[in-house]
């Protein structure tokens, strides 16, 4: 059965295979850390801003600083799913 | 190659695997929260040993509750081992039925192994707070345990879920002996592993959810007694929600039992281009909604949780409190529709044109994969992180209420960036399934 299956593949459809799976286990990965560490920073901060309202301003752009460099990582995934998507042959 | 290996061997083996499956990933949820319901006593007796034989006495009945996932996952493993089921084999060498009704089992336990972990872990949970809120009123105990049980038998039910489509994949999905190994052969093995994988994954989330919710009502009860009717009503309210995602995995889990089925073509010939294709889609669509649940549900557990927490501490607020716990928990809810919305495009918009090689299909089988993969786990930490915003959130405006305004407006905006890679994620999806090839 594999045989069968196998005689009309070549190397490069297994790359471009690689490729495609590639880009979604990327993307699918990198979302997971971004998204719980900018949503533990959004909770600590409305406490927070609860906690010392006149604050507010500090603290909604210290959240800001917080989520933006957790969001890093997840840029670079997205970044690296893109190359394997249109840069990679 | 030389070895020589049957049909009866193939069918006999899935057996095998799939019980493993079934009563190994089954006891992962069961042993842990039984632990942590053990937990719950050691700390209740640490603090008032005169009251041990009460704190054993509810960890016992918590622990049999969490026990009972298990022995969900037992029951599919013994009958998997032991119960003759009509395999129509034939007499030698391998076919195509074979190994369709050999992944039927192997699927089977999956759905059951998976879809336990959720309910033993968030039963578990259950059992722990209901002794801390007995440590904390003692005259309680009768209400306490009332709603400790019947937050038990929601957090149970994805678990029921899992059973039912277990069963099915066990007993009903079959297919009659053929002979060689077709592409409706193909078809109906991702059929029954796409069932198998989106239900049992996609219960873990919703249920570990529902036990959050529940091991948060029974302190706020303790604490604020007077209110038990609104505090039990926010709770079922916020089970309800955080119920939606194994709701989803079991509707793709059916539409793939019961509307999906190979084409005459398909049953007529070997594996064809388009049969490795679809045998991508519906995979993929299963692995979308599969894991595309389970940070959701646990976030919904978190914001249903902080809810009831923050009406005991608040009860005036009560009225805002639940309008913005749902508003939260539709923020919360996107990530997973996403992951419903990439899984039915699998399921029932991309289609390979009927000629198509099988160095295409190759492509294909790939970019649906990824693309199921890319947005099923791409949803996991928004939806965590989103119904922790919330939780915040709801203890915030609970605490200082007068600033509901800037809790909210920072909740919305830490819940939109947050929101940001469950984005990406869908992005890339889309990209996969419409500009490549």
């Amino acid at each position: 059965m594999l045989q069968d299956v196998a005689q009309g593949i070549s190397g490069q459809d297994l790359v471009t295979a690689a490729r495609y799976l590639g880009a979604g286990i990327c993307m699918g990965f990198g979302a997971i850390g971004p998204g719980v560490g900018e949503g533990i920073t959004a909770a600590y901060a409305v406490q927070a801003i609860a906690t010392n309202p006149e604050q507010q301003g500090v603290l909604v752009r210290t959240m800001f600083i917080g989520q933006a460099v957790a969001e890093s990582t997840g840029i670079y995934s997205l970044v690296i799913a893109i190359i394997l998507l249109f840069v990679m042959k | 190659m030389g070895l020589e290996f049957s049909g009866e061997q193939l069918i006999t083996l899935s057996r095998y695997l799939g019980a493993a499956f079934s009563m190994g990933l089954a006891a992962i949820g069961a042993a842990i929260g039984i632990g942590i319901a053990a937990s719950g006593a050691l700390v209740g007796i640490a603090a008032q040993p005169q009251r041990q034989g009460e704190f054993v006495r509810t960890m016992f009945i918590g622990q049999a509750v969490a026990e009972s996932a298990a022995i969900y996952g037992l029951v599919i493993a013994l009958v998997l081992l032991f119960v003759p089921v009509e395999s129509n084999l034939q007499g030698t060498g391998v076919h195509g039925s074979d190994w369709v009704n050999g992944m039927s089992f192997i699927a089977g336990g999956l759905a059951m192994g998976l879809g336990a972990i959720g309910a033993g872990l968030g039963i578990g949970i259950a059992a722990k707070s209901a002794i801390e809120s007995l440590l904390l009123r003692a005259e309680l105990s009768g209400v306490v345990l009332r709603t400790m049980f019947l937050g038990m038998a929601v957090a149970e039910s994805p678990a029921i879920y899992s059973l039912v489509i277990s069963l099915m994949l066990v007993f009903v999905v079959w297919h009659p002996p053929d002979v060689g190994f077709s592409g409706g052969d193909l078809i109906e093995i991702a059929r029954s592993l796409g069932a198998g994988i989106a239900m049992g994954a996609g219960a873990i989330g919703a249920a570990m959810g529902i036990g959050i919710i529940a091991s948060k009502t029974l302190p706020s009860i303790a604490r604020q007694p007077a209110k038990q009717g609104a505090l039990v009503r926010t709770m079922f309210l916020s089970m309800a929600v955080t119920e939606s995602p194994a709701i989803y995995a079991l509707v793709v889990a059916s539409i793939l039992i019961f509307v999906v089925s190979p084409s005459e073509a398909s049953w007529a010939s070997a594996v064809r281009g388009v049969d490795l294709s679809d045998f991508g889609k519906y995979l993929g669509g299963a692995i979308a909604i599969g894991l595309g649940t389970v940070g959701t549900g646990i976030g919904l557990g978190f914001a249903g949780g902080g809810a009831v927490e923050a009406i005991a501490r608040n009860p005036e607020k009560e009225g805002t409190l639940v309008r913005t716990m749902f508003v939260a928990m539709a923020v919360a809810e996107s990530p997973t529709i996403y992951a419903l919305v990439i899984s039915l495009i699998l399921l029932f918009v991309v289609a390979a044109p009927e000629g198509m090689g099988i160095a295409a299909s190759v492509h294909d089988f790939a970019r649906y994969l990824g693309a199921g993969f890319a947005m099923g786990a791409g949803a996991i930490g928004p939806g965590l992180g989103i119904g922790a915003a919330a939780r915040g959130a709801l203890l915030s405006i609970a605490r200082a209420p007068r600033h509901e305004g800037a809790i909210v407006r920072t909740m919305f905006l830490g819940m939109a960036i947050t929101e940001s890679t469950s984005i990406y994620a869908l992005v890339v999806a889309f990209l996969l399934l419409f500009a490549l090839k």
